[in-house]
């Protein structure tokens, strides 16, 4: 069993800019659609620069650190995504099917997966460690585990984030997300605790898990993705119900999550 | 807890398996050849491994289809490695056996040719409708596919450091009781992304790169497919080796231009050596990620000048293996196991006129001492930066 603290949360979609417009729309409250994400932390030359990835993973990372109040220098960081740059790695290959001398380096340069914890740590100033993983459909739940894993190993507080970006044309047969949308935990060695918003227990079942459905307001909005997945978990910490979450983490095997302590 | 390497096997441009990469450091002979990867016609030389066309999936595999994953089929073949993940699988069960792959393009060549022939609508055609291959996990579903162990699988993609950075995963799933033994390793294949990109940052050399040389001009892509199974000393059927330490850390400086004073870099090595608890002068070899790059080079040298006090032997053999990217940092972990089985450590291959700027002395002629603790380094884009330790058992030394 691995045991974290949550001090941070980050959120991103059209249908709500941050954690806070999410609860207030998961408790009842009125959504408002069509936001425009300006990740205020990047500054404007990058901004021009950056993929889609980049600015949505930057924008929730800069909520969750901003809400615990921590210095980003001081915290790892795991980045998933289970599908990646798609809309980058289309147009590089757009390129390459037509005009493979024509590849642009920038474009290169922002393909690799690491690009938004590249650029998150250029921002910060960040020399701590950061990860890019990806576990295809079960990246956002792998990605918490291995965050909570090197957070309890390293003694060290970790982002976790996990976002998907609309799909392109040519893998709409494989995979179909309509939503750009992101989420981060930031997660802190088990503490005393008045500062968390929530206590995590993490362990490794073995026997496999269904998704679970997104509360209501948010199932008929978003397509299931590995972004909108680890909502599931969020509004879980929103929400004052105890039971423990099952989330799948592997065809054969799940991580069991406890929420012990509530917002 | 002490993480063992129980098993490893290496494929890359010298030829499938350890013996072939041995024979080729020991005699100095490259394995990279001019360009002649299909549909590629820029001026270079590359790391081609000859034979992955020929290891053609099964049957079962075929949803699993793309060069990534023939050179994976190809490197798991080779020095028992399949045969000690069966042992390990009925020692502790499958379920307690995880995955850890790096990689940095994954199958993206199986995308680039769907996207060559798109249908007219623009979408890919039915043969090419693979989810679980045109994603970065590709790596890591083949492998769990194809050794039947059922722990957690993930696949990292941080460029170059991919492949070394699954050595602290693997060691942290360990020491935290998740499972008790990790497939860690990295595939990266030759593909056009990689060769028209790197050639669009003005990056690749039109001549065998030359790591460390004053007229160095560029770096050489290479493809390869590592593993190693790595768990605790107590289950290994021969724990010779040892993972002593790793350290990871960020640049914070450019996406694709290492930190003019290589603070990353540093910060990367002087972590290993905390992690591990010993002193720089206990470290007997670094191979260096030394890509044959202006400024890596430059920047790598001077990071060793910070860390090392210059008595430890320090090189590239990237001269051999051309730039495996997402795969280099098992291809290198392994090459410095090697030494510290063995004491031959190879030296810098085309490196003929060391740039006299560098504040590091690198070593060009293959050298023959004991090698008790031997160090790799893998820097990569986004300024991603990995160095891991290994501490051996020499021929014979019997510790």
């Amino acid at each position: 069993m691995i045991s974290v603290d949550v001090v941070g949360i980050g959120a991103w979609s059209e249908f709500f800019p941050d954690w806070s417009a999410l609860q207030h729309g998961l408790n009842g409250g009125p959504w408002a659609d069509g936001h425009k994400l300006v990740p205020e932390l990047l500054p404007a030359t990058l901004r021009r620069r950056a993929p889609q990835t980049v600015k949505l993973a930057v924008e929730v990372m800069h909520q969750a650190t901003s809400m615990a109040g921590l210095e980003a220098d001081s915290v790892g960081v795991v980045f998933a995504s289970s599908m990646s740059d798609m809309q980058t790695t289309d147009r590089i290959c757009h390129t390459l099917a037509e005009h493979p001398e024509l590849i642009s380096p920038t474009q290169f340069h922002n393909s690799v997966h690491n690009a938004a914890t590249g650029y998150w740590s250029i921002i910060t100033k960040s020399h701590e460690p950061a990860n890019a993983i990806c576990a295809h459909d079960y990246s956002p739940f792998m990605a918490l585990l291995e965050a909570a894993i090197q957070c309890a190993d390293e003694n060290q507080p970790m982002l976790v984030v996990s976002q998907e970006v609309e799909t392109p044309l040519p893998f709409s047969s494989i995979c179909a997300n309509r939503n750009p949308c992101a989420a981060a935990l930031l997660i802190s060695p088990e503490g005393p605790g008045e500062d968390a918003l929530a206590r995590l227990q993490l362990e490794v079942i073995d026997e496999p898990a269904s998704w679970p459905d997104l509360p209501e307001p948010l199932q008929s909005r978003l397509t299931p993705s590995s972004g909108a997945n680890l909502l599931a978990l969020l509004a879980a910490i929103g929400s004052t119900d105890t039971k423990p979450l099952q989330f799948p983490l592997t065809p054969h095997s799940s991580l069991r999550v406890w929420i012990t302590e509530h917002v | 807890m002490q993480i063992v390497i129980d098993q490893y096997t290496a494929s890359c441009a010298t030829g499938l398996g350890l013996d072939a990469l041995s024979r080729a450091l020991a005699d100095r002979v490259s394995g990279l050849r001019r360009n002649d990867f299909e549909g590629c016609d820029i001026a270079s030389w590359i790391g081609r491994v000859a034979d992955v066309e020929k290891y053609e999936l099964p049957e079962s595999l075929h949803y699993l289809e793309s060069r990534n994953n023939r050179l994976a089929w190809a490197g798991l073949q080779q020095d028992r490695f399949l045969e000690s993940v069966e042992t390990m699988v009925e020692r502790v069960g499958a379920r307690r056996v995880g995955v850890v792959l790096g990689t940095s393009t994954s199958s993206i060549g199986q995308t680039e040719m769907a996207y060559r022939q798109l249908d007219p609508d623009g979408d890919m055609k039915p043969e090419f409708r693979q989810p679980q291959v045109h994603n970065l996990h590709s790596p890591g579903i083949f492998v769990s596919r194809v050794t039947g162990v059922r722990g957690p699988s993930l696949t990292i993609s941080t460029a170059c450091s991919s492949s070394a950075k699954v050595f602290a995963t693997a060691a942290r799933w360990i020491r935290a009781g998740v499972v008790d033994a990790v497939i860690a390793g990295g595939v990266d294949s030759l593909c056009l992304s990689v060769l028209y990109g790197f050639n669009s940052l003005e990056l690749v050399s039109e001549q065998p790169c030359r790591p460390f040389d004053v007229n160095r001009d560029g770096i050489n892509i290479g493809e390869a497919a590592g593993f190693a199974l790595l768990t605790r000393k107590d289950l290994a059927e021969e724990a010779t080796l040892s993972l002593l330490g790793y350290g990871e850390s960020c640049d914070a400086y450019h996406m694709s231009h290492p930190h003019p004073d290589g603070k990353g870099a540093v910060l990367a090595m002087q972590r290993a050596l905390h992690h591990a608890g010993i002193s720089a002068a206990q470290v007997d070899y670094v191979n260096l990620h030394g890509t044959a790059s202006q400024a890596n080079d430059q920047i790598e040298a001077r990071a060793m000048a910070q860390v090392f006090d210059g008595k430890t032997l320090a090189s590239s053999t990237k001269g051999w293996t051309g730039h495996c990217l997402g795969a280099a940092g098992i291809i290198e972990a392994i090459i410095a196991m090697e030494s510290t089985r063995t004491g031959q450590v190879p030296g810098t291959l085309n490196c003929t006129n060391p740039d006299t700027d560098f504040e590091y002395d690198i070593l060009l002629e293959n050298h023959r001492g004991p090698v008790d603790i031997a160090m790799t380094n893998s820097f990569g884009f986004g300024g991603n930066n990995c160095s891991l330790l290994f501490a051996g058992a020499r021929e014979g030394g019997g510790q």
